[in-house]
This record gives structure tokens, C-alpha cells and sequence, in this order.
């Protein structure tokens, strides 16, 4: 039988400990690919395609307010040149006044480099701050965004100032996205926009966007990406498109087109938000119960479970008390019995009235 | 057709048989008088698709805490109601709970959910998604002092967040600590959700950005 060894700190409880640690939760992936790519160097450009084999993790962070993201891309062309790349992004998304329900205050920040077999490297980086209004499903926010780019081929540093706004919508699994990014550059201004489309449809996540440019360049891009999760750590990923340059690191733009094998840590929730912290793996079956029941010389465990039947528990050397249990799913009640007397709901554990001017503990097993 | 719902039939009645037996069971520890009742109260609620095990557990209950047999009924009657309620809040909103979420819904009414609060998640939950930790973590949350609607908001976007039931089941034992560092009642739900509202997109309005596609190379 399979077994599990559970706190009962550790247990879907419906309320588990106060003081309980903020919720956070990590996640990485790593996505083994073959490409395609054109590049766009020229106007004219006629490059024929580039193959290429690639390695791109990814690690994230998210801890209630703050979300980081660090990733990488390794990728060698067919004719034994290979590029580099790696981004990073932190993000403080805070309260300014509790009394204002809706606003919250955001920084960004992120950085970004890329080193070529040729030598020729770039840099970059931008920070943001936004005020959002952000309700359930919708919001909206505004902003002002800096950045700076740098290349090896360049003497100086270039810098891009200009305001933000975006807004956002969610319902069910479909969440669309559309920001209007304007930007000031070299003593020009670049109208830019882009919208993008999220969903998840069973086992299968797809994500699909489209941006335009203004004047000088006046360009426009989309593409999407399909992500089949084959097991819960695993899925195929088909993406393709085109993308936009980055002018401050002097990036040309492209055409991509894109298969591979992501493999990840679980899969990603389709936004960033959730707080996860994995306290189980699952609790129906046998598992152990433990207690902390301070001052007992003997403690007991009656509970629907047994029949509402006293079930002795054993102390453990930490001084902590034990039984082991067998649960099936459902919401279960139970009290423990110290020295044979006094009926409690250990602490951290929801109680609810029992009607008889006592309380029952609840434990919840999914 | 009928052959099969018969063949059906009998290849589930050892389960049933099986069920009353467990709760028949245990409800012999009851004196003759109240066990009547409450396989009385057993057998009706059973027969209307109610978890009646949950119903002989809470008479258990009450005779274990030294309580009358009048007050054994009369526990039985009261969960056979919330749990009666709790299934048809789910109903309404197009869901067909299964034993877990109906307990799970009357625990919730026991600790001060509304039915339409009920009825609001299992409409918005995703399907397929058990509502029965969800249920109780709102429950918990109500229990804490958070407004019901802030509860569901909080639960709900979680949900859409694909959160796991331990994900879930963390958010009493948060909005107790914030509850502790100062937050009123009323402010937590939206301090719980304050992390990365649901659809908000995490470093967005990159400008010049490239898509996140596995391996897009940088320039050749």
C-alpha cells in the first residue's frame, strides 16, 4: 500500500496554520528544439533559412509580490556558428493604500545579453512602473518605461524613454492582453502596439500574438505557439511567426519557425499569480497524523474516521504525538481527547460549532 | 436499454449493500431507541443521492460527546437539511456533486456560506475540477472574518490560476497571518490576491521584444 507520511500541519486542512509561511512557489523548464529562422538584415534581404538546434531553460520565481524570471537560449547553426542569449526580469507588485481595493503599484525591471561565435555581442535593459486598476478579470494600467541598449559594434549607449499602457482581460481559460508601448529613440518617435491571446484547452496550452510598429521602420509582426502536454512534465511545443527587431541592441527581425520538447518542473499556470506552495502530494490513503499537544501525558483521537471510537496516539521522541490513519476523500471531523477529559481542536486547525457548545476539527482530503 | 440499466443495476447493488453496511455498522453502537431514527434519517437522505455516512457519523459524534438521543436526531435531521441544500446549490448551478462536495458544501454553510456563494463557484470552478477543498477553504476563509464575496473572488482566482488543493488549502493559514500583521478582514481577500491578479501579464509591453519560442536565436 502506498504510504505517506503527513503532518497534520501538512494536510489540506480548510485552515492551516496561523503564521503559516508567505506562499511561493519556483519553476523551471527546459525546451530542446529544432528551428528555422530568416533573418531580415537588409530590406532586400534574401538570407535563406538558417537551421539550428537549440537548448532554452527557464526558472521562475513568484512569491506572492514579487515574480523573477531568468532564462537562457543556447543555439548552434548549421554552419558551426552558435549564439547565446540570456534575459532576466523582477517584478514588485505592491499596494500603495489598502483602502484603494483595485490600484496596485508595479516595478520592472529586466536585463538582457546575447554573445555570438563571431564576437559580436549586445545588452540591454529597461525598467518600468506601472499603476494598475486591477479587478478579477479585467484591469488596465499605465506606465512609464526606460531602457538601454549596447552592442560591440557601437561606441556609445542607447537609450529609449516613453510611456506605457495596457489592459487585460480573463475569462475561463481565455486571457487577451493588449499594450501600446511608444517610445522615443535616437530623436525619433516609434509608435509600437502589440496584442496577445492565451489559452488552455485540455491537455493543450496555445498562445497567439501580433504587434505593429509605426514610423520610421513600420513593421508588423505575429505568430503562436502550441503547447501539447503529453504527461504533466512533459509536452511538444510548435511555434512560428515572425518576430520584431529590437533596435536597442540592434537585433534584426525574423521568421521562425520552430518544434521541440519542453520539459518542465509542471506545468506552467497560464499567468503569473499563483501562489504555489506544495505542502502534499496527496492525502487519501494511509498516512500519519501528527500533533503538538503540549502539557499531555495522554492524548487520544476520536474522529468520524473511527467511529467517533478513542484511538490512542503514540509519543513521538520530538515530543510531537502520532497515529497512523487510513483517510478517504471527503471532509472529515475530529477532536483529540487529552488525558482522557478535555475534548480539543488542535491549533492551526479549522473548528467549526459542534451545537453542544464544543468544536470539531475539520481536515478536507481531496 | 433496460437490459443494461438491469445488468447495471446488479453490478452495483454489492457496492450499495456494501455502504449501508459500513454505516449500519457503526450505528449499533447507538441505543435501540435513537438508531431507528437515525437509519431512519439515513436511509431517506440516501435515497435522495445525500452521502448518508456523513449523517450516521455526525449521530456517532454527538453520542460520543455525551449527548441525548433527541439531540442525536435531532444533529442527523440538521446535516441531512445542510447537506440537502448544499446539493442543491451545486445543482443549480449545472454541476453534479459528487458525496465529497456535498459534505463539502455543507461544511461550508456550516462555517457561514451562502448558497449563492456555493453556487457562484461551482458555476465559474473549472470542470472537472473537484469543488470540495475549494468549498472548504471559502468556509475557512469566511470563518476568519473575510466577506463572503471577497472569499469566493479570492478562492476563484486561485482557481483560474490552475492552484492545486494544497495551494488552496494555504490561504486560511495566510490570510490568518496578514489578519495578525494588521490587515482588517475586509482587506485580506484582496491582499490574498495580491500577488499577480489572474491575467495580469507578468513583464508585458517589452518594447521590442521577442517571443518566447524555444531557442529563437539572436542574430546569426
Amino acid at each position: 500500500m502506498k504510504t505517506e507520511s503527513i503532518s497534520l500541519t501538512l494536510l489540506v486542512t480548510a485552515g492551516l496554520a496561523v503564521g503559516a509561511s508567505p506562499a511561493s512557489a519556483q519553476r523551471w523548464q527546459v525546451d530542446l528544439a529544432g528551428n528555422s529562422v530568416k533573418y531580415d538584415t537588409a530590406p532586400n534581404d534574401t538570407t535563406r533559412r538558417i537551421a539550428s538546434a537549440s537548448v532554452a531553460p527557464l526558472i521562475e520565481w513568484n512569491r506572492r509580490s514579487v515574480y523573477a524570471t531568468l532564462s537562457g537560449a543556447f543555439a548552434a547553426f548549421e554552419a558551426s556558428d552558435w549564439t547565446s542569449q540570456g534575459h532576466g526580469d523582477l517584478s514588485w507588485l505592491f499596494v500603495p493604500d489598502r483602502s484603494l481595493r483595485l490600484v496596485r503599484g508595479e516595478m520592472v525591471g529586466s536585463a538582457d545579453g546575447s554573445v555570438h561565435s563571431s564576437g559580436y555581442r549586445t545588452a540591454g535593459t529597461r525598467g518600468e512602473l506601472r499603476l494598475h486598476i486591477a479587478g478579477t478579470s479585467t484591469g488596465f494600467w499605465v506606465g512609464a518605461t526606460a531602457g538601454t541598449g549596447w552592442t560591440s559594434s557601437s561606441s556609445g549607449v542607447t537609450t529609449a524613454v516613453g510611456p506605457t499602457a495596457g489592459v487585460w482581460g480573463r475569462r475561463r481559460s481565455w486571457t487577451a492582453t493588449a499594450v501600446w508601448t511608444p517610445f522615443r529613440l535616437s530623436g525619433a518617435w516609434f509608435q509600437q502596439t502589440e496584442g496577445r491571446v492565451t489559452t488552455s484547452l485540455g491537455p493543450v496550452d496555445a498562445t497567439a500574438y501580433a504587434g505593429w510598429r509605426g514610423a520610421p521602420d513600420r513593421i508588423s509582426w505575429g505568430g503562436g505557439t502550441i503547447s501539447f502536454w503529453v504527461a504533466r512534465q512533459a509536452a511538444v511545443v510548435l511555434s512560428g511567426g515572425s518576430y520584431a527587431s529590437d533596435l536597442l541592441q540592434a537585433l534584426p527581425r525574423g521568421r521562425y519557425l520552430s518544434a521541440g520538447l519542453r520539459l518542465s518542473r509542471d506545468r506552467p499556470s497560464l499567468w503569473a499569480g499563483s501562489t504555489a506552495r506544495p505542502l502534499y502530494t496527496r492525502a487519501a490513503g494511509e498516512a500519519e497524523l501528527r500533533f503538538s499537544v503540549a502539557g499531555a501525558s495522554r492524548v487520544d483521537l476520536v474522529a468520524d474516521w473511527t467511529g467517533w471510537q478513542p484511538v490512542s496516539l503514540e509519543r513521538m521522541p520530538d515530543g510531537q504525538w502520532a497515529v497512523r490513519v487510513s483517510l478517504t476523500s471527503g471532509v472529515h471531523r475530529f477532536n483529540l481527547v487529552v488525558d482522557g477529559g478535555r475534548w480539543i481542536v488542535p491549533a492551526g486547525v479549522t473548528a467549526v460549532d459542534d451545537g453542544f457548545g464544543g468544536h470539531t476539527g475539520l481536515l478536507v482530503v481531496p | 436499454m433496460r437490459t443494461l440499466k438491469l445488468i447495471t443495476g446488479l453490478a452495483l447493488l454489492p457496492l450499495a449493500l456494501a455502504a449501508q453496511q459500513t454505516w449500519s455498522d457503526r450505528l449499533a453502537a447507538l441505543p435501540d431507541n435513537v438508531r431507528d431514527q437515525v437509519v431512519q434519517i439515513v436511509t431517506d437522505a440516501a435515497s435522495r443521492g445525500l452521502p448518508g455516512q456523513a449523517i450516521a457519523d455526525r449521530a456517532l459524534e454527538t453520542v460520543a460527546k455525551s449527548r441525548s438521543g433527541a439531540e442525536a436526531v435531532a444533529a442527523a435531521q440538521a446535516l441531512a437539511a445542510d447537506l440537502s441544500s448544499g446539493r442543491d446549490a451545486l445543482t443549480a448551478a449545472g454541476r453534479t456533486p459528487d458525496a465529497s462536495e456535498i459534505e463539502a458544501a455543507a461544511t461550508a454553510k456550516e462555517l457561514g456560506v451562502d448558497g449563492a456563494t456555493i453556487s457562484d463557484l461551482a458555476s465559474s470552478a473549472p470542470s472537472g475540477r473537484s469543488l470540495a477543498v475549494p468549498l472548504a477553504v471559502i468556509g475557512a476563509l469566511v470563518k476568519r472574518g473575510l466577506p463572503s464575496d471577497d472569499a469566493l473572488a479570492a478562492v476563484q482566482e486561485r482557481l483560474s490560476n490552475r492552484a492545486t488543493d494544497a495551494e488552496l488549502a494555504s490561504m486560511p493559514g495566510d490570510a490568518g497571518r496578514l489578519i495578525a500583521e494588521g490587515y482588517r478582514p475586509s482587506d485580506v481577500g484582496r491582499a490574498l490576491g495580491a500577488g499577480r491578479p489572474a491575467g495580469l501579464p507578468a513583464n508585458s509591453g517589452r518594447a521590442g521584444a521577442r517571443p518566447s519560442t524555444p531557442g529563437h536565436p539572436g542574430r546569426p
